[in-house]
C-alpha cells in the first residue's frame, strides 16, 4: 500500500466502520482496533483516510496509534507466534525460547518477522498456562514445556495442523437426559489438550449413540490436572477423571454409559481391546474439590459445573437470586452488607469496596458510570481472565448489584486485548442476559435500568491503573492522571465512576446471597474472605487456587501446590507481580493479609504467586520485572520514565557482571526516589522487587558485583563447558546453531567460547555438557 | 476559598487553585518545566514536587484543598527536585555550550562570533570578542590556539581555524589605531585596588571595570612573559577607566594582591595568583572578578560561568547531522594577506554546536538553580538529531523532555496535523502525525511553539 489512495472497496468498508463505531474522540481506539483487525496492521493510507473522513485530528489518531504496543505499523507474517514472557515462563527459560525461534526462523535483529513473512514473533505476557511453562501460542494452538531444541518440531507441527485443520464448534446441546460429560474449556485447559479430549468424546457419542450432554465448562480450579473429564451418569452420580488423554476417553465413557442397540457389540469389542490398556487410563478421583480442607469457593463457586454461557444453568445454581434480593433492598442496605463483609478491592490496592461505593453514591450527578477493570496486566497472573471465561453471568450480576447500589446506569467492561476468549464469552453472555431482560431497561420488572458494553485494551499494562484506563476509554493515550480527584468523584467523562476489579465483582453475588457476615467469618480481621491466586513456578502443581485469607504462603505451597518440585528447596516467593516483591523462604509463614504482606515490603497484588528455588536468580528476576516496567511505563512522569530506565541499566550491568559498588548504591537511591516521586501506582510500586530482593538477598547482588551468579542463571556470567565424559558423538556439534563446536568425531569436543551464544541447545542434547560459573576473582 | 498551610505559612486561595499557585502567592518559589500558564498541568517533570501527607506530589497539578499541609523547601524535597532535573539531563542529547566555548578560558561564545564573521559582520564579531576577552592582542598571539583542539569539526576534517579568525579580528582592531573598549556598566561607587597586577590581575580588572567597579593600580604592573602588544592592552584598560598612576586611593572596598604581600588577609583582600600560562591567568582573573563581585554584592547574573550539558563523543550519523549546516570545504590557513571573504568562508565551516536556547532555556536554568549535576555517565539513549523542515523553527528531538506543551498548543490552536507526543515510555517524544515531517514546514505559529518549549527542542532558527 504505497500509493496514497485506498481502493474503492477499502474505503467503503472503512466507511462502514465509521458508521458503526462513530467518530467522536472516544472512538479513536475502537476505530484503530478495527483497522488493525482488517489489515493486520495500521496502513498509512487507512490512517490518512480516517483523518480525512472522520473529522478526528491526526494528532489524536497518531498519539493513540503510537502509544499502545499492540498496534503494528508494518505488515505482519501470516501467523503470529506468541511466546510467553510471563513470570513463570521467564523463570523457566522463556528468553532462550525466543532466541531459539529467532535463530530457527532466521528473523533478523531488530525485526519481528521472518524473511518469508510466514511467522511474526511476539513476546507476550502470561498466556494463562503457567503450568506448561515455558509456553507459546500460535493461532489457537498452545505449545508447552518448550526447550530450544523442540522449537523446530513445534513449528512443523503447527504448519501440519494448519493444513489439516478442521475446527468444529459445538454449542451446549439440550437433550432429554441428565447424563453429562463435562470438559473444562478455558484457555489454560485448552492449552493442555482439552480440545482433543472433547473431540474424542464427541466422536464417541457420535459412533455409539450414547445419549449424554457434552458440556464445555469453565475453570475447575485444577489447572495442573487438566484435561479433566467429569462424567455425570444418568443416576446423577459424578465421576471425575484427571489428566485424561484423548485415547483414554472411549474407555472412560464406557465405564459409565451403555451404548444402545446395534453398536453394543462393536463397542463391547472396543472395550475388550481397551481392557489391555487398563491401568493406563486414569482411575477415578474422588470429586472432593469443594471439600478440600480449607478451600471455600466463592469466586470460583460451582467451578467446573456449568457451561459458561448457559444462563439456565447459572440460574439453576442460584444465579441472579442475589440481584433479585438486592432489588428489594435500599442502596444503603446493599452497601451496608458489603461493608459488613469487609470486602476489599481485589485489583491490588485493597481499598475497602463499600467505602468506594459509598463515595460514588454520595457524589451528586445524574450520570454515573461503572467500570469493570479486566485489564489484568500482571505478566504472571490469569485469574481475572479465568473468571471472565468461566463465570460471565456472575460478573454481570455483580456489576448490576454494584450499579444498583451506586446509581449507575451504564457500565463498561474493559478487557485486555490478549483475551479473545474472555471477550467472546462476555459478549455472548451480555447478549443472552439482554434477551432475558437481565440487562437493559426495567430489569426483572423493577425500575432499575442498566446496560453494559465491552471495550478492549491494546496491550498496555498501565491501562490497568484506573485513571489511565479512563484516559484510554476517552480516546487518549493511556496516561494516568494525578489523583485526587479520584474516579469516584470525577472519572469517565468527568462523572463519578466506580472502578472495580473483576474478582471484586465476582464475589458480590455470594455476599448478597449469604450475607456479609458469612464472608467476614473467613479470613483475618482486616482481610476477609478468599483470594484467588495464580500459583506457578517451582511447585509440583500450579494453577488457579482460591484460598481463605490468613493462610500462610507456605501452606499454599504445601497444600495447594503439592510442595516443591522434587529435589529442590524453597528459596523465595514472588508475590504481586511487577508491583509486588519477594518473600524469602524464612518469611513464608507470613499470612496472606494485606497488612501483613505490606509489612514485608511485598504486596497482596492482584494474585500472581511465583515460587522460586535455588535454581532461580533474584537479581535476574529483578531485572526481568524492571524490563517489564520500562516497557510499560507510560512516559508521563520523569521518575518512572527515566528513573526506571536508569535502574534497568544498572540491573543489566549486574547481570552481566560489570556493575560496580557505586552503581549498586545508585540503584538503591533511585529505587527510593522512583517509589517516592512517581505520579501513579505503576512507578510507585515499580521498585518493590528490587527493594525486597536487596533487603533479603543482598549477598546475591554482591556476588554479581564480583562477577558471580550463584544460581548460574545470568548467561553472561556462565559458560557451557564439555566435560571429560564426552565420547565424541558429535551431537552437540550438529545441534549448535552458531557452529561454536567443531565437528571432531570420536574426539573430545570443545566449545569456542567466543562464538557461543549460550543458547543451551548442546546441553539439552548431551549430558556431558554443563554450565560453569565464570568468576572474575 | 480553601485555606492551606505551606511550609508553616497559612494562605487562602480561590477554589480550584493549585498548590503551585498558592505557594507563589506566598512568595515561595517552586521551579516548573512542564507547566505553562493557560495549559492543563503537565504532572510530568516533577521538578515542582512538594510533599503532602507524606507523599511527593506535583504541585502544578494538585488542587489546593481546605486544611492541606504542604512541605516545599525541605532538604529532601530539594533533593527530589534535583534528582528529577538530573534524570532529564542524563537523557539529554545536546550541548548548551559548544565544546570550543567551554574550553575557551573566558567562555567566549565562539560559534556566535563565527556566525557574525561568516555573515561578514566583522565589527560586530570584534565587539562580541572584546566583551568576553581581556588582553586580546596577547590572546591572538598564543601559538596553536589550544581551544581549537576541542572543536568538534576536528573529529571530521580539521578544526575550524578559530585562532586565525581571532588573530584576524585583533589585527583589524590594531589597524583602527586607538584600541576599542567593550561597553561598560555605569560606574557604581565601589573601588578595587590592584597591587602590582600581572595578567591575572589585569584580567580581573577588565571584568570588574566592565561591571562598573572602579579599579586602580598601586605599585607597578608586572612585566608579562607573554608575546603581544601589552601597551595597547593597558591603553584599552585605561579607556575602560583603570587608574594606573597611583594617586591617593582612599579606602578601597577590596584589595587584590599577589600572595606573598598579605600575611594578615582581612576578608576584603583577594589573593591574585599569576600563572605561567596566559589562558590560566585569564581563567583565574575571571574567577577572581566573580568572587569580588559576589563579595561586593553586585548582581551580575550573567557573570558566573553557566553549566552546560555535553554530548560527549558523537557517532558518525550525528556528525552527518552537524555537517548538514556547515560548508564542506577543508580548513584553510591564513596569512596576513588573506582576504576577508576567505575568512568568512572558513567561519562557515563551524558546526554550530551550541544550543539556540542556551540563554533562555528553562531546563538549564532550573537545573542550575537546583544545583543538579550536568555530567552524564553511561550511554546516551537518544541521538542528536535535527528536523529543520520549517523555515522558522528547528526541532531537535534529542532535547525534547516530553513535557507535552507543544501538543497542548497544537490542540489549543486547532492544528490537527501539528506537533504531538508520539510513542510511550522512555521513547516518548514530540513528533508529527504519521511521521510526516514534510508537514512541519507548514507549521505556523513558530514563535508560540518556541516560546512554549521549556528546553531548546523547539527553537527559532536564528
Ligand atoms: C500499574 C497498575 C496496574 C493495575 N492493573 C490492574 C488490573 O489489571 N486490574 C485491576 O483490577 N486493577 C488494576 N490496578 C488497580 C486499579 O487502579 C484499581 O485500583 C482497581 O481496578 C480498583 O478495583 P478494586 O478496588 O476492586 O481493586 C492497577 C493499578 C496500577 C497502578
Ligand atoms: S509512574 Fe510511570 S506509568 Fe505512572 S504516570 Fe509516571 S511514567 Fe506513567
Ligand atoms: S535545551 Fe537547554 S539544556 Fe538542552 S542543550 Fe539547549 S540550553 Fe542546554
Ligand atoms: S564546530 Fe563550531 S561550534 Fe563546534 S566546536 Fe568547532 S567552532 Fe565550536
Ligand atoms: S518539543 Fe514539545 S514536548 Fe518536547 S520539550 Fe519542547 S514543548 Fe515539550
Ligand atoms: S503462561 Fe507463561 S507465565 Fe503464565
Ligand atoms: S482448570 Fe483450566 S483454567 Fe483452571
Ligand atoms: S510536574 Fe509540575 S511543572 Fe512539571
Amino acid at each position: 500500500m504505497t500509493d496514497n489512495h485506498l481502493s474503492a472497496e477499502d474505503s467503503s468498508s472503512l466507511e462502514n466502520l465509521l458508521a458503526e463505531i462513530g467518530s467522536g474522540r472516544e472512538a479513536v481506539l475502537p476505530l484503530l482496533q478495527a483497522v488493525q483487525e482488517k489489515y493486520g496492521y495500521l496502513p498509512e493510507t487507512a490512517l490518512r483516510w480516517l483523518a480525512a473522513n472522520s473529522g478526528l485530528p491526526e494528532t489524536a489518531l497518531w498519539e493513540v496509534a503510537t502509544f499502545y504496543p499492540q498496534f503494528r505499523h508494518c505488515p505482519a507474517g501470516k501467523y503470529e507466534i506468541h511466546v510467553c514472557h510471563g513470570t513463570a515462563c521467564h523463570v523457566k527459560g522463556a528468553p532462550r525460547i525466543s532466541d531459539a525461534i529467532r535463530r530457527y526462523l532466521k528473523i533478523p535483529d531488530g525485526a519481528d518477522t521472518d524473511p518469508e513473512k510466514i511467522f511474526t514473533l511476539r513476546e507476550v505476557a502470561c498466556l494463562g498456562c503457567c503450568t506448561l511453562a515455558p509456553a507459546m501460542q500460535i493461532g489457537d494452538l498452545t505449545f508447552g514445556h518448550l526447550t530450544p531444541a523442540s522449537i523446530g518440531t513445534a513449528l512443523e507441527d503447527f504448519l501440519r495442523y494448519e493444513v489439516e485443520r478442521t475446527n468444529p464448534q459445538i454449542e451446549p446441546e439440550v437433550s432429554d437426559t441428565d447424563a453429562e460429560i463435562r470438559i473444562s474449556m478455558v484457555s489454560c485447559c485448552i492449552a493442555r489438550g482439552c480440545g482433543e479430549v472433547r473431540d474424542a468424546a464427541e466422536e464417541f457419542l457420535r459412533q455409539t449413540g450414547v445419549r449424554a450432554k457434552l458440556k464445555e465448562v469453565g475453570c475447575v480450579g485444577l489447572c495442573y490436572q487438566t484435561p479433566m473429564l467429569e462424567i455425570i451418569s444418568a443416576d446423577k452420580s459424578s465421576h471425575l477423571y484427571l489428566r485424561v488423554r484423548p485415547e483414554d476417553v472411549g474407555e472412560l465413557l464406557l465405564r459409565h454409559f451403555t451404548p444402545p442397540g446395534l453398536l453394543r457389540h462393536a463397542t463391547a469389542t472396543l472395550a475388550v481391546k481397551l481392557d489391555h490398556l487398563l491401568g493406563k487410563a486414569p482411575a477415578e478421583e474422588k470429586s472432593d474439590r469443594e471439600n478440600a480442607p480449607g478451600q471455600l469457593l466463592i469466586a470460583l463457586e460451582d467451578c467446573g459445573r456449568f457451561a459458561p454461557c448457559d444462563l439456565r444453568e447459572y440460574q439453576s445454581g442460584g444465579g441472579f437470586e442475589a440481584l433479585r434480593k438486592a432489588l428489594d433492598m435500599t442502596h444503603a442496605e446493599i452497601i451496608g452488607e458489603i461493608g459488613t463483609s469487609g470486602l476489599r478491592g481485589r485489583g491490588g490496592g485493597g481499598y475497602p469496596t463499600a467505602k468506594k461505593w459509598r463515595q460514588v453514591r454520595e457524589n451528586s450527578g445524574a450520570e454515573k458510570y461503572l467500570i469493570m477493570n479486566g485489564d489484568e496486566g500482571d505478566p504472571g497472573a490469569f485469574m481475572d481472565r479465568m473468571l471472565m471465561e468461566s463465570y460471565p453471568f456472575r460478573l454481570i450480576e455483580g456489576m448490576s448489584i454494584a450499579a444498583l447500589a451506586v446509581g449507575a446506569r451504564r457500565g463498561i467492561l474493559y478487557i485486555r486485548a490478549e483475551y479473545p476468549l474472555a471477550v467472546r464469552r462476555m459478549r455472548e453472555a451480555l447478549r443472552v442476559a439482554e434477551n432475558a431482560r437481565l440487562l437493559g431497561d426495567d430489569i426483572l420488572g423493577s425500575q432499575f435500568s442498566f446496560s453494559l458494553e465491552i471495550r478492549q485494551g491494546m496491550g498496555s499494562f498501565v491501562c490497568g491503573e484506573e485513571t489511565a484506563l479512563i484516559s484510554s476509554l476517552e480516546g487518549r493515550r493511556g496516561f494516568p492522571r494525578p489523583r485526587p480527584p479520584y474516579p469516584a468523584e470525577s472519572g469517565f467523562r468527568n462523572r463519578p465512576t466506580l472502578v472495580n476489579n473483576v474478582e471484586t465483582f465476582a464475589v458480590i453475588p455470594w455476599i448478597i446471597r449469604h450475607g456479609g457476615e458469612k464472608f467476614a467469618a473467613v479470613g483475618t480481621g482486616s482481610s476477609s474472605g478468599t483470594k484467588v491466586f495464580a500459583l506457578a513456578g517451582r511447585v509440583r502443581n500450579g494453577g488457579l487456587i482460591e484460598v481463605p485469607m490468613g493462610i500462610s504462603v507456605r501452606e499454599i505451597i504445601e497444600r495447594f501446590g503439592g510442595g516443591m518440585e522434587e529435589g529442590h528447596a524453597l528459596k523465595a516467593v514472588q508475590i504481586g507481580g511487577p508491583s509486588g516483591g519477594c518473600l524469602p523462604a524464612n518469611l513464608c509463614d507470613t499470612p496472606v493479609d494485606y497488612e501483613a504482606l505490606a509489612g514485608t515490603g511485598a504486596i497482596m497484588g492482584s494474585g500472581g504467586l511465583v515460587v522460586l528455588d535455588e535454581r532461580d536468580c533474584l537479581v535476574d528476576l529483578a531485572r526481568y520485572f524492571m524490563a517489564f516496567i520500562c516497557q510499560q511505563s507510560c512516559g508521563r512522569c520523569v521518575p518512572c520514565r527515566i528513573g526506571t530506565g536508569q535502574m534497568l541499566e544498572i540491573l543489566e550491568k549486574l547481570c552481566a557482571g560489570t556493575a560496580r559498588e557505586k552503581e549498586l548504591q545508585e540503584l538503591e537511591k533511585l529505587a527510593g526516589y522512583v517509589k517516592d516521586a512517581s505520579l501513579c501506582g505503576l512507578g510507585q510500586t515499580a521498585p518493590n522487587t528490587v527493594l525486597t530482593t536487596l533487603r533479603y538477598f543482598r549477598e546475591e547482588y554482591e556476588a554479581h558485583l564480583r562477577g558471580n551468579c550463584p544460581a548460574g542463571r545470568c548467561g553472561q556470567l556462565a559458560r557451557y563447558f564439555i566435560t571429560d565424559n564426552c565420547i565424541g558423538c558429535t551431537r552437540c556439534a550438529q545441534i549448535c546453531p552458531v557452529e561454536a563446536i567443531a565437528f571432531t568425531p570420536y574426539e573430545r569436543h570443545v566449545i569456542d567460547q567466543e562464538k557461543c551464544v549460550r543458547c543451551g541447545l548442546c546441553a539439552y542434547a548431551c549430558q556431558a555438557i554443563t554450565l560453569e560459573q565464570i568468576c572474575r576473582d | 476559598m480553601p485555606g492551606l498551610i505551606i511550609d508553616g505559612k497559612p494562605v487562602d486561595v480561590p477554589t480550584g487553585a493549585t498548590v503551585l499557585e498558592a505557594a507563589r502567592k506566598l512568595g515561595i518559589d517552586i521551579p516548573t518545566l512542564c507547566f505553562a500558564p493557560g495549559f492543563e498541568a503537565g504532572a510530568g517533570c516533577m521538578v515542582c514536587a512538594v510533599r503532602i501527607d507524606g507523599k511527593l506530589r506535583p504541585s502544578c497539578a494538585t488542587v489546593a484543598r481546605e486544611g492541606m499541609v504542604v512541605e516545599s523547601e525541605t532538604a529532601d524535597i530539594m533533593s527530589a527536585r534535583r534528582q528529577a532535573a538530573e534524570l532529564i539531563l542524563r537523557h539529554h542529547a545536546g550541548d548548551c555550550e559548544a565544546p570550543c566555548q567551554t574550553v575557551f578560558p573566558t567562555g567566549l561564545h565562539i560559534p556566535a562570533m563565527l556566525r557574525l564573521v561568516a555573515a561578514g559582520k566583522f565589527d560586530s564579531a570584534l565587539e562580541l570578542v572584546l566583551r568576553e576577552t581581556p588582553l586580546l592582542s596577547l590572546v591572538a598571539e598564543v601559538e596553536d590556539a589550544p581551544y581549537e583542539r576541542a572543536c568538534r569539526r576536528a573529529q571530521h576534517d580539521g578544526a575550524v581555524n578559530i585562532g586565525g579568525i581571532v588573530k584576524h579580528l585583533s589585527a583589524r582592531e590594531n589597524q583602527q589605531g586607538t584600541p576599542s573598549a567593550p561597553a561598560c556598566r555605569e560606574k557604581i561607587n565601589r573601588k578595587a585596588l590592584l597591587n602590582s597586577p600581572g595578567a591575572t590581575g589585569l584580567a580581573a580588572a577588565y571584568f570588574l571595570l566592565r561591571e562598573g567597579v572602579s579599579c586602580a593600580v598601586c605599585g607597578k604592573i608586572q612585566e608579562l612573559p607573554f608575546p603581544g602588544d601589552m601597551a595597547r592592552e593597558i591603553r584599552r584598560l585605561e579607556q575602560m577607566g583603570l587608574e594606573t598612576t597611583v594617586g591617593s586611593a582612599p579606602e578601597p572596598d577590596v584589595i587584590i594582591s599577589p600572595p606573598e604581600s598579605n600575611p594578615a588577609q582581612p576578608d576584603n583582600v583577594f589573593i591574585c595568583r599569576e600563572e605561567p600560562n596566559l589562558f590560566a591567568c585569564l581563567r583565574a582573573g575571571r574567577k577572581l572578578a566573580g568572587e569580588v563581585l559576589r563579595y561586593l554584592k553586585i548582581d551580575a547574573g550573567t557573570f558566573s560561568r553557566r553549566r552546560s550539558v555535553h554530548l560527549g563523543s558523537i557517532s558518525p550519523e550525528e556528525m552527518a547531522v552537524f555537517l548538514k549546516n556547515a560548508s564542506a570545504e577543508a580548513r584553510t590557513e591564513f596569512s596576513g594577506k588573506t582576504a576577508a571573504a576567505e575568512i568568512s568562508r572558513e567561519a562557515k565551516r563551524c558546526l554550530h554546536c551550541d544550543c539556540r536556547a542556551a540563554a533562555d532555556c528553562r531546563l538549564r536554568e532550573v537545573a542550575e538553580k537546583l544545583g543538579a549535576s550536568f555530567s552524564r555517565h553511561g550511554d546516551r539513549p537518544f541521538a542528536f538529531a535535527v528536523r529543520d523542515h520549517n523555515p522558522r523553527i528547528i526541532y531537535e528531538p534529542g532535547k525534547c523532555i516530553a513535557c507535552g506543551l507543544c501538543e497542548k498548543l497544537s490542540e489549543k490552536n486547532g492544528v490537527t496535523a501539528g506537533l504531538c507526543l508520539v510513542g510511550r515510555g522512555l521513547g516518548i517524544k514530540a513528533g508529527m502525525p504519521l511521521d510526516d515531517w514534510s508537514r512541519l514546514a507548514q507549521l505556523a505559529q513558530a514563535e508560540e511553539y518556541a516560546r512554549v518549549c521549556p528546553a531548546g527542542a523547539l527553537a527559532l532558527r536564528d
